[in-house]
C-alpha cells in the first residue's frame, strides 16, 4: 500500500502538475482572465453574478444572515438562475438568487413533478419576460428560453443558449445606448459551436461576453430590475 | 444541424471509438494478465513487497490478499482524512468528522466514490493525492484482478491456483491504468482542466466588484483516473457538471469514452484467454444491446420531458448544462449508471421520472453493460452461468460453460452472488424508510422522495456512487449505513466470485458433446439477455413500482 501510495499518490499527480504547468500554463491555472493591471478577474470557464443585493435581501440579511436574493443588473447578460428556497420568511418564498459562489457547486435537485419547482419556473418565466422586454421588443412569458428559467447542474456554468442571448440583446442595447446589431456582433464573437461539429451544444459565454461589452461599450448605468417573488405554500 | 442529428452522431462516434479500441485494448489486457515476463521495475517492487511473483495463490489466499489491501486502504484513508488539518498543502481545510471520514474511506476503497461532502470546500491536495487518487487506481485494478481469477478458473484444469494477486495488481496499475491516465490526463488538461498546486486558493475580483476564491485543484490528473477506473469521485461537488471537470462538449465525450473503454474491451480479453473470440463477442453483444437500449430510452424520456415542472420549463434542462444539452447529458447518465462510475454531468434527481428510473434500473441490472472495471465482466459471467443452468434445467442435462460443469457447488456461489447485492440494497432501503431521521434527509416529496432513498442504496450496494443528490447524506444514519452497504456490496460478491473461480479451476476439462448448449451463438446471447431482465425484474420490480413507476405513470 505504501509503495502504491508513493507511485500513484505522489509521483503521478506531481508529474502531471509539472507537465500541465509547463505545457498548458493557461488551462492548468484555471483559464484565468486578467485585467490591464494583471489581476485575475475570473475564469472564462466559470460564471459570475451580475446582480446587486436587492432591497428584500438587505432586509432579510438581518434575519437569516445568508446572502441569497439579488436583483439583476440591466446592462449585463444574465447567466442561468440559481433557485433559493428560503423557509425563514414565513413559508417558502422563492426568488432568483445569486449563485456562482465557487465554494459549493450543485443544483436544486428538485424532481420533475415537484410543486415548488413548477411554481418557481413559472415565476421565472414572467420575470424574464418583463426583464427582457425593452426598446420596443416584447418577449412574452411563453417565448422565454428554457435555459433562462432552469438551473444548471453545477451552478457555475457561464453558458447560455444562443436563443437566450438573443432574447437579452434588446435590453442590453437599450441600457447601454447602442444598437441591437452591435450587441449581436459581440454575442457571435463569444459563442462556441459544437466541438468538431457534433460534440455538445452551441453556447454563449456570459462571462467573456460581459467583459467584452464593458470594454467596447462602457456604461455607467447601474439600474437593476426587481424580480417578483411568490409564496409557494 | 438539429439537436437530434448531432446527438446521434455524437453517440455514433462513441460507438466507433469503442469498436476501434476493442481488439487492441482487449488483447493488451489479456497480455498483461497472462505474460510470463516481468518488467525490471516490477521485479524491484516485488522485492520491496516481499512477494515471489512466480508463486500463484489459492483462492482463499487470493481473497485474503484482496481484503488485506482493502482494509489497510480504508484505515489509511480514514487516518489521512481525520488528520488533514495537520498535513501540508491542505489549503486550510479542517479535518473530516469521524462518520463522514469512515463513509468516504469505505466509498473510495470499494470503487463506489459516493460523496457526502462538498469536495471544493472539504479536501486539500494531500488528501486528494495520497488518499483518493491512490484508491482510484487500486480499487479499479482490484476489480480486474478478480475477474482475471474467474477467467483463469475456466481456463485452468485440476489446479487450486488462481493467480498471484500482487502480480496482477502491480501490472494492471503500472502497465494499464497509470500510462493511460498520464496520456488522457494531458489531453484533458490541454482541453481546459486545471492542474496546479498553489498553496492557496486563487482570489479574483469580479467584474461587478465582488471578490471570490477559486478552487482550481489538480483536476486533470484526478479526472483521468476517475473516469478510466470507473470511480466517479469528483474534485467538485457538481462532479463532471462543473466546468473545471468538463469544460466543453469534447471533454464530455472523452470522459464518457474513458469510463466505457475498459469495460467494453474486457470481453475481448476474456475471449482471448479462453481461446475463443466468439465467446467474447457474445458477451460484448449483450452488453452493447443493453447499453444502446438504455441510452435510447433515457434520451427519449428526457427529450419528451414528462412532468409538471418540466412542462412549464419546456424542456428537461433543469439540472443540466447548456454546453452538453439533453443528448450529451443522457448519454453520460446511461453510461455512468451502467458502469460502476457514478460520475454525473447533470443532476439525476431532476431527470424526468422515467428517465431517472432508467438510471436506477441500469444500476439494478448489476452494472454489467459494460460495468465497472472487472466487476462488470464478472457480473456478466455469473449471469451466463445462471443462463446455462436454466437452459440445462429445460433439457435435463448437467449444464456446462466453457468446458466446465456447473454443479451444485458452482450454482451455490452464483446464486449467492445474485442475491447479495439486491439484499443489501433493498434491506437498507427498508430500514431507511422505517427510520424517521433517515426520511428527513429527502429533498423531494411523494414517490420521488422514495426514489431518492431507493437510488441511494441501489447506488451504494452496486458500488456506483451517483445519487439523486437532493438527499442530504451527511448524517450519522446515512454515513454509517452507507459505509456498511458499500463494503458488503463490494466484498461479498468478490468472495463468491473467487470461491467460484477456485471451484472451477479444480475441475478437469469436459469436452463438448452433441447435447452441450453452444454458448457462442446469437441464441445464447438472447437467452442471457432474457435471464438478466427476468432475474433483475423479479427482484426489484416492487421497489421500482413504488418509486419511479408510480411517479412516471400517474
Amino acid at each position: 500500500m505504501l509503495i502504491f501510495t508513493v507511485i500513484l499518490g505522489i509521483a503521478y499527480p506531481l508529474v502531471m502538475t509539472g507537465i500541465g504547468q509547463v505545457a498548458f500554463k493557461n488551462q492548468a491555472d484555471g483559464s484565468l482572465i486578467t485585467n490591464s493591471k494583471g489581476q485575475a478577474i475570473g475564469s472564462k470557464l466559470l460564471c459570475q453574478t451580475f446582480v446587486s443585493p436587492s432591497a428584500a435581501e438587505t432586509a432579510l440579511d438581518k434575519k437569516d444572515g445568508t446572502s441569497g436574493y439579488a436583483d439583476p443588473i440591466n446592462k449585463y447578460f444574465q447567466s442561468r438562475p440559481t433557485f433559493a428556497i428560503d423557509a425563514t420568511v414565513g413559508g417558502y418564498t422563492i426568488q432568483l438568487a445569486d449563485g456562482c459562489t465557487y465554494t459549493a457547486s450543485g443544483s436544486n435537485n428538485l424532481g420533475p413533478n415537484d410543486p415548488t419547482l413548477t411554481k418557481l419556473i413559472g415565476l421565472m418565466r414572467t420575470n424574464m419576460a418583463a426583464f427582457d422586454s425593452a426598446g420596443g421588443t416584447t418577449v412574452t412569458a411563453a417565448q422565454v428560453a428554457t435555459d433562462a428559467v432552469t438551473e444548471s447542474g453545477s451552478d457555475e456554468e457561464p453558458y447560455i443558449t444562443p436563443q437566450n442571448a438573443d432574447q437579452q440583446a434588446a435590453r442590453i442595447a437599450t441600457t447601454r445606448g447602442i444598437t441591437v446589431n452591435q450587441v449581436m456582433a459581440l454575442i457571435n464573437q463569444n459563442t462556441t459551436g459544437r466541438d468538431i461539429g457534433i460534440l455538445g451544444e452551441p453556447a454563449v459565454n456570459t462571462t467573456t461576453l460581459n467583459i467584452a461589452l464593458d470594454q467596447k461599450y462602457p456604461s455607467s448605468d447601474s439600474s437593476t430590475t426587481t424580480f417578483q417573488t411568490g409564496a409557494t405554500s | 444541424m438539429s439537436v437530434a442529428t448531432s446527438g446521434w452522431l455524437q453517440a455514433g462516434l462513441l460507438v466507433f471509438a469503442l469498436a476501434v479500441t476493442y481488439r487492441p485494448l482487449g488483447d493488451y489486457m489479456a497480455h498483461i494478465l497472462t505474460s510470463a515476463k516481468h518488467w525490471r521495475v516490477e521485479r524491484g517492487l516485488y522485492k520491496l513487497m516481499g512477494v515471489d511473483p512466480e508463486a500463484d495463490q489459492t483462492w482463499p489466499v487470493y481473497i485474503r490478499s484482496v481484503l488485506a489491501i482493502s482494509v489497510v486502504g480504508i484505515l489509511l484513508l480514514y487516518v489521512i482524512l481525520r488528520v488533514q488539518d495537520h498535513l501540508m498543502l491542505s489549503l486550510g481545510m479542517p479535518a473530516m468528522q469521524a462518520d463522514l471520514a469512515y463513509n468516504t474511506a469505505s466509498s473510495f476503497v470499494t470503487n463506489t466514490n459516493w460523496q457526502n461532502y462538498v469536495g471544493e470546500s472539504t479536501l486539500g491536495y494531500t488528501a486528494q493525492f495520497l488518499g483518493l487518487a491512490v484508491q482510484n487506481f487500486v480499487s479499479a485494478a482490484v476489480g480486474i484482478c478478480v475477474v482475471a481469477t474467474l477467467i483463469r478458473g475456466f481456463v485452468r484444469t485440476r489446479t487450486d491456483r488462481v493467480g498471484n494477486f500482487w502480480v496482477d495488481l502491480t501490472r494492471i496499475n503500472l502497465r494499464l491504468l497509470l500510462p493511460f491516465s498520464v496520456v488522457f490526463g494531458i489531453i484533458l488538461i490541454a482541453a481546459g482542466l486545471p492542474q496546479e498546486l498553489s498553496s492557496h486558493l486563487t482570489s479574483v475580483n469580479t467584474v461587478t466588484g465582488g471578490s471570490g476564491s477559486l478552487y482550481t485543484g489538480a483536476t486533470g490528473s484526478q479526472e483521468a483516473i476517475k473516469m478510466l477506473g470507473t470511480n466517479g469521485g469528483g474534485i467538485f461537488n457538481a462532479n463532471s457538471a462543473h466546468p473545471f471537470e468538463s469544460p466543453n462538449g469534447f471533454t464530455n465525450w472523452l470522459e464518457i469514452y474513458l469510463l466505457l473503454c475498459i469495460g467494453f474491451s474486457l470481453p475481448r480479453t476474456f475471449g482471448r484467454m479462453v481461446g475463443s473470440h466468439k465467446q467474447g463477442y457474445v458477451i460484448l453483444s449483450v452488453m452493447a444491446v443493453i447499453w444502446a437500449g438504455s441510452a435510447a430510452t433515457m434520451t427519449w424520456m428526457e427529450e419528451r420531458h414528462w412532468g409538471s415542472a418540466l412542462a412549464v420549463a419546456g424542456s428537461s434542462m433543469n439540472g443540466k448544462e447548456v454546453r452538453f444539452g439533453v443528448p450529451g447529458s443522457a448519454l453520460f447518465a446511461t453510461s455512468t449508471t451502467l458502469t460502476s462510475t457514478g460520475a454525473v454531468n447533470s443532476m439525476h434527481d431532476s431527470y424526468s421520472a422515467l428517465g431517472g428510473g432508467t438510471a436506477i434500473f441500469d444500476m439494478m441490472l448489476g452494472e454489467i453493460a459494460p460495468g465497472g472495471t472487472g466487476s462488470g465482466l464478472y457480473g456478466m459471467l455469473i449471469l451466463a452461468i445462471v443462463t446455462v443452468f436454466v437452459a440445462g434445467l429445460m433439457v435435463g442435462r448437467t449444464p456446462e460453460y466453457l468446458g466446465k460443469k456447473i454443479r451444485p457447488s458452482e450454482m451455490k456461489y452464483a446464486a449467492l452472488y445474485i442475491l447479495a447485492t439486491p439484499s443489501v440494497a433493498l434491506v437498507f432501503t427498508g430500514i431507511a424508510m422505517a427510520t424517521g431521521s433517515a426520511r428527513r434527509s429527502m429533498n423531494n416529496v411523494g414517490p420521488h422522495g422514495f426514489s431518492e432513498v431507493l437510488y441511494a442504496f441501489t447506488s451504494m450496494a452496486n458500488n456506483n456512487g451517483s445519487a439523486f443528490a437532493g438527499l442530504s447524506g451527511n448524517t450519522d444514519f446515512w454515513n454509517t449505513t452507507g459505509g456498511i452497504a458499500m463494503v458488503l456490496g463490494r466484498f461479498l460478491p468478490m468472495i463468491f466470485v473467487l470461491a467460484l473461480a477456485g471451484s472451477l479451476a479444480k475441475q478437469r476439462h469436459t469436452p463438448a458433446s452433441a447435447g452441450t448448449l453452444q454458448t457462442h451463438t446469437p441464441l445464447f446471447a438472447g437467452l442471457l439477455t432474457g435471464v438478466i431482465f427476468i432475474v433483475v425484474g423479479l427482484t426489484y420490480f416492487p421497489a421500482l413500482a413504488l418509486g419511479p413507476l408510480a411517479e412516471g405513470l400517474k
